[in-house]
């Protein structure tokens, strides 16, 4: 018995400093702010309970929903294009070639670039005038477009987080793809099975927890993303760029309404609350 | 001669392949580096290859080079504010999550699943949540503008990655030698300062270096929690530079550059031990 | 198990050897960050010295040269004296901000006093200032809230300006130009001051009018303009000859009124949602001309986005062939680009049916009532404005950046420089936001902070409703934030 109550006091001892930390930081204004999102606050003003107002006002409000559409396509398109991608550069240098370490750690250079670097660096190099996109585009085909512009900015800023994002399916499915016994791929060429099976059948449900998992991540932390796009597009032009942490950005700091930030911020907890049980639940398995 | 055929086939594919990975991901970074070691006039030709090499932007932004600056547009003293606060963070975060970090691994507690689980939940969860909630009580508390108040927000990012790290990593450490040196007589707590911490070394390095570069990358709660240039940081210093009169795109590529090195370069040092830390550790159970 | 001791000591040796420099580490930036140590903080700055000659007419033209003399002002922190902290705007003339900042710091120097002074850039300064006073932690004094004064100061009860009556008299309040004070004063009382305007003239670059064979002089209405510029897209089709601004920031709101003005809009004339005037036929006509203008290609697409610098760096890279802008780009030619400030004209505002109108971007110095040091703060304010000579260097260090809110400084520009003379007559015409009320109203800073005009661009040219929609939606928009103000 003493020992047992000895074990549970060292284990207290050794986690309450990280977690009374955390409490504080993170915790206390996680349900912080769901308290704070029942308030009517404007600037210049004391805060006012009103209830379920704030909700209300986000559900009338169309740059909401659109706020929500624009998050969902830009998420889910760059996940995807980053599984793909991450994925045919993962099985590339899973082969043997001269140079394959080098070409590796290169391509793994987008990933330990910070966030804002890369935003700065693809503001000059979609600049119109003098950018090297451009410069390129209008050596090859003579055009030069406007990449920030109400047209293109879509798939500009997919293809920053792209950019940014391969490495980290890349390296994964790397270490992933290494774990699939080579014997699995000869048996099945001997017996007659064509590149796209051999991929379908065994790399594919080999490679298939790291890919659930790597995608589940990828995705809870592009839909929180703020920092690419705030510095690109700070949301524009207009709106286009106007994803959820954008949203509630302004929200809070440009109309100086703290309750309805707060709200937002509380409906985007279901969201990942959601993707974050999956993951946890593919833990288990 | 079928089969030799394909294999050639084969190999150009790789090469080609390669070579386009190579080109994807170096040619923003090429224009990066081009322009941060280009003379100003250059910039404005539009050519794609530099003709001359020049590092004046790079003493321009340190105030160092014969161009006027604005006071207070000298990236110096953003440099050493990135550098201490996140010195300061690296150091708390790491010191609380070996502590934390070793009870959720090995201990036994009540509460010990619970606590598991809300450090992976805090480690997944996007900060752009808690945005509000923070900004909204460290202005109660007095916290903005404050050196204090940066830190402790950057250490509700932090924390939890170094918690979610450091239990993997001691996970690691087979459970034989722990048991061997309690057999030898060695007490609890000088089992874990003695052979678990030393054995773990690497892993700890790694944690802290991570914790490091995230708290340098980080772009929120410096925009949000400090407007004193004196107080602010590199990654708000870019933005400053991308929002300013007539963009410098020298000097926002010089800064950028500069900025980019420490959290790349460390990145570089410690990358194999992050793939384990991230999914692996969660992986082996 | 005879190597595993061994193993141990090494790797605790460097465990120990990093916690200590960890902990030093961390000791020291605990110490720098808690403690901020004594520090004898030297600016140089270049003051001006020689005048600035640029003279834009058709025959001569003759470009600055400023002579600059660097001055050393030392300061010393430390304890037991009184610490302010102050906020400034940057704005696109670096000139003016070093004349400020170092008259601040002198200032300091013979006061005694320690200063933080932060800077904010244009598009933050106002959610800085907003959120200082919202967390009950403003500056002491800041510069830049123009666009704020009402907002901070109208309600009595809720007023966080202090008045500077005291201020204006000891500068000489009869010197000021009425224009500013009618801005400011509420209940009676002054409370901010500009440190100068930023006046909206056209900047011409002339080449584009000698190849179409048009002289500027004949550019007067809208119309002159708009033919204009069709005659240059004519000869460059890939080239975006007016550059307005369309994005969600100040520039695209003061492309509004550029337009809506001369054609007669109206934003309201009572502190009543029912005396907002927005929703009528002028803006109709206004939003239409623009969405024509840039469905002619005579607007760049790029100009969607919310950024100040866009129609800036339009007129710097000669990608447009005029801008509507306070001084500040010629500024940045002047100081960057010597031949094309030489190839430039300024020009007043395009006119319409109603006549010229000019938008006056203010640039106004608050102190906080909340502080602790307002009689100190009023003092700085004093000093900067006191001395004319001074004041009088700092208008010219800036090349007709900044309009100077004195008339003794207008008359002795007027009779030196026939650019300035000509700028001058153009006082009577600027307005602000609230036109035609023209007095501070809280409602209006707070639409005018929101970029509420701005939305008609996006909705009409990105969203492609039409402009009937545009304009009323913008118009409930303002009625509704009129009417949660005054209640009425």
């Amino acid at each position: 018995m003493k020992l047992k109550i000895r074990d549970a006091l060292e284990g207290l001892a050794f986690s309450t400093p990280a977690f009374l930390l955390l409490f504080f930081v993170l915790f206390f204004p996680f349900v912080y702010v769901i308290y704070i999102s029942f308030f009517t606050k404007y600037f210049g003003y004391e805060a006012v309970f009103s209830g379920l107002r704030n909700y209300i006002e986000i559900a009338k409000d169309p740059l909401f929903y659109y706020s929500l559409y624009i998050s969902t396509l830009y998420t889910s398109i760059s996940v995807v294009l980053k599984l793909i991608l991450g994925l045919a550069f993962a099985m590339l240098l899973s082969q043997e070639f001269r140079g394959r370490s080098v070409v590796r750690a290169i391509a793994v250079i987008p990933w330990g670039i910070p966030l804002f670097v890369v935003a700065a660096l693809f503001f000059w190099f979609f600049d119109y005038n003098l950018g090297l996109a451009n410069i390129i585009l209008k050596a090859l085909f003579g055009v030069k477009i406007f990449w920030l512009g109400p047209d293109y900015v879509i798939p500009s800023i997919i293809y920053v987080n792209v950019w940014k994002g391969i490495p980290f399916f890349m390296v994964n499915f790397l270490g992933a793809l290494q774990t699939v016994p080579k014997s699995l791929y000869e048996a099945a060429e001997i017996d007659g099975a064509n590149a796209w099976h051999r991929f379908r059948y065994i790399t594919v449900p080999g490679i298939k927890y790291v890919m659930l998992i790597v995608c589940l991540l990828s995705t809870i932390w592009t839909f929180g993303e703020f920092d690419t796009i705030f510095f690109l597009t700070r949301g524009g032009p207009g709106y286009i760029t106007h994803i959820i942490p954008i949203y509630i950005y302004f929200q809070a700091f440009s109309r100086f309404d703290i309750g309805m930030a707060a709200a937002v911020s509380v409906l985007t907890v279901p969201i990942f609350l959601a993707l974050i049980s999956v993951i946890l639940w593919a833990l288990r398995r | 001669m079928r089969k030799g055929r394909s294999a050639f086939i084969k190999r150009v594919i790789i090469y080609l392949s390669a070579l386009i990975i190579l080109v994807w991901t170096i040619l923003p970074l090429y224009w990066m580096i081009v322009t941060a070691f280009r003379p100003e006039k250059e910039i404005y030709e539009g050519l794609i290859f530099p003709r001359q090499f020049s590092i004046s932007s790079i003493m321009a932004i340190f105030g160092l080079g014969e161009e006027h600056i604005t006071v207070g547009s000298t990236l110096t003293s953003y440099m050493i504010n990135s550098i201490y606060i996140s010195l300061i963070v690296m150091a708390i975060s790491t010191l609380l999550g070996m502590l934390g970090g070793y009870a959720l691994a090995r201990m036994r507690f009540p509460g010990k699943d619970i606590l598991s689980s809300l450090s992976l939940f805090a480690y997944v969860f996007p900060t752009v949540v808690i945005m509000v909630p923070i900004f909204f009580i460290f202005s109660m508390w007095k916290l903005v503008n404050t050196p204090t108040g940066l830190i402790l927000a950057l250490l509700s990012h932090a924390l939890p990655y170094t918690l979610w790290m450091l239990r993997g990593f001691f996970q690691t450490i087979p459970l034989d030698i722990e048991e061997a040196a309690f057999i030898d007589g060695c007490s609890r707590l000088k089992t874990i300062f003695k052979i678990v911490f030393p054995l773990s070394t690497p892993g700890i390095v790694a944690t802290a270096t991570y914790a490091f570069i995230l708290a340098w990358n980080n772009v929120l709660f410096p925009l949000i929690l400090i407007s004193r240039t004196d107080l602010q940081v590199i990654s708000i210093g870019i933005l400053n530079y991308m929002k300013a009169d007539f963009v410098p795109w020298d000097r926002l590529m010089a800064a950028s550059f500069i900025a980019t090195l420490p959290p790349t370069l460390l990145f570089f040092a410690i990358q194999k031990y992050i793939v384990a830390g991230l999914t692996a550790g969660a992986v082996k159970r | 198990m005879s190597e595993e001791p061994k193993k141990v000591d090494r790797r605790s040796f460097l465990y120990v050897g990093l916690g200590a420099v960890a902990l030093v580490a961390i000791g020291a930036a605990a110490y720098v960050a808690m403690n901020p140590p004594v520090v004898t903080q030297t600016v140089t700055t270049a003051v001006p010295t020689t005048s600035v000659v640029t003279t834009t007419t058709a025959t001569t033209v003759t470009t600055a040269t400023t002579k600059t003399t660097a001055t050393t002002i030392t300061t010393t922190t430390g304890v037991g004296r009184p610490k302010m902290q102050i906020l400034y705007m940057s704005t696109y003339a670096p000139a003016l901000n070093d004349w400020l900042t170092a008259r601040t710091l002198e200032w300091a120097a013979k006061r005694g006093v320690d200063v933080e002074l932060s800077t904010a850039s244009y598009m933050e300064i106002q959610p800085k200032i907003l959120t200082g006073v919202e967390t009950g932690n403003p500056p002491d004094v800041a510069f830049g809230a123009g666009g704020l004064a009402a907002l901070l100061a109208e309600d009595p009860k809720a007023r966080h300006l202090a008045p500077l009556d005291d201020v204006y008299k000891e500068i000489g309040a009869d010197d000021v130009i009425p224009i500013v004070k009618r801005w400011y004063t509420m209940d009676g009382k002054p409370y901010a001051i500009d440190l100068f305007l930023f006046v909206d003239v056209v900047h011409l670059i002339k080449s584009f009018a000698n190849e179409v064979g048009r002289k500027p002089e004949e550019l007067v209405t809208w119309d002159d303009y708009i033919e204009f510029a069709r005659e240059v897209k004519k000869r460059h089709p890939d080239m975006y000859p007016i550059g307005h601004t369309l994005g969600k920031c100040f520039d695209g709101t003061e492309t509004w009124y550029q337009h809506w003005w001369p054609l007669g809009g109206e934003m309201l004339t009572d502190r009543k949602s029912t005396a907002v005037k927005f929703d009528s036929p002028e803006s109709r006509e206004a939003l239409q001309r623009i969405v024509n203008l840039y469905n002619e290609g005579l607007i760049s697409p790029q100009m969607l986005q919310p950024d100040e610098m866009l129609n800036n760096n339009a007129y710097l890279t000669k990608t447009a062939a005029f801008i509507i802008e306070g001084p500040t780009p010629f500024y940045a030619a002047v100081t960057r680009n010597p031949a094309l400030a030489a190839d430039t004209v300024l020009l007043p505002p395009p006119t319409d049916r109603k006549g010229m109108f000019t938008y006056g971007s203010k640039e106004a110095l608050v102190a906080f009532s909340e502080s602790k040091n307002v009689d100190l703060a009023k003092d700085l304010l004093i000093y900067i404005f006191k001395d004319k000579n001074a004041y009088y260097n700092m208008i010219k260090s800036g090349f007709y950046a900044a309009y100077p809110i004195f008339n003794s400084v207008q008359e002795k520009l007027a009779k030196e420089d026939p650019v300035w003379k000509d700028y001058i007559k153009v006082q009577p015409t600027i307005y602000d936001y609230t036109y035609p009320l023209n007095e501070p109203c809280k409602g209006m800073d707070e639409v005018s902070s929101k970029f509420l005009v701005a939305d008609l661009f996006s909705m009409t040219l990105i969203d492609k409703k039409d402009v009937d929609t545009a304009v009323k939606t913008v118009a409930d928009q303002i009625k509704d934030i009129i009417k949660r103000t005054y209640g009425q």
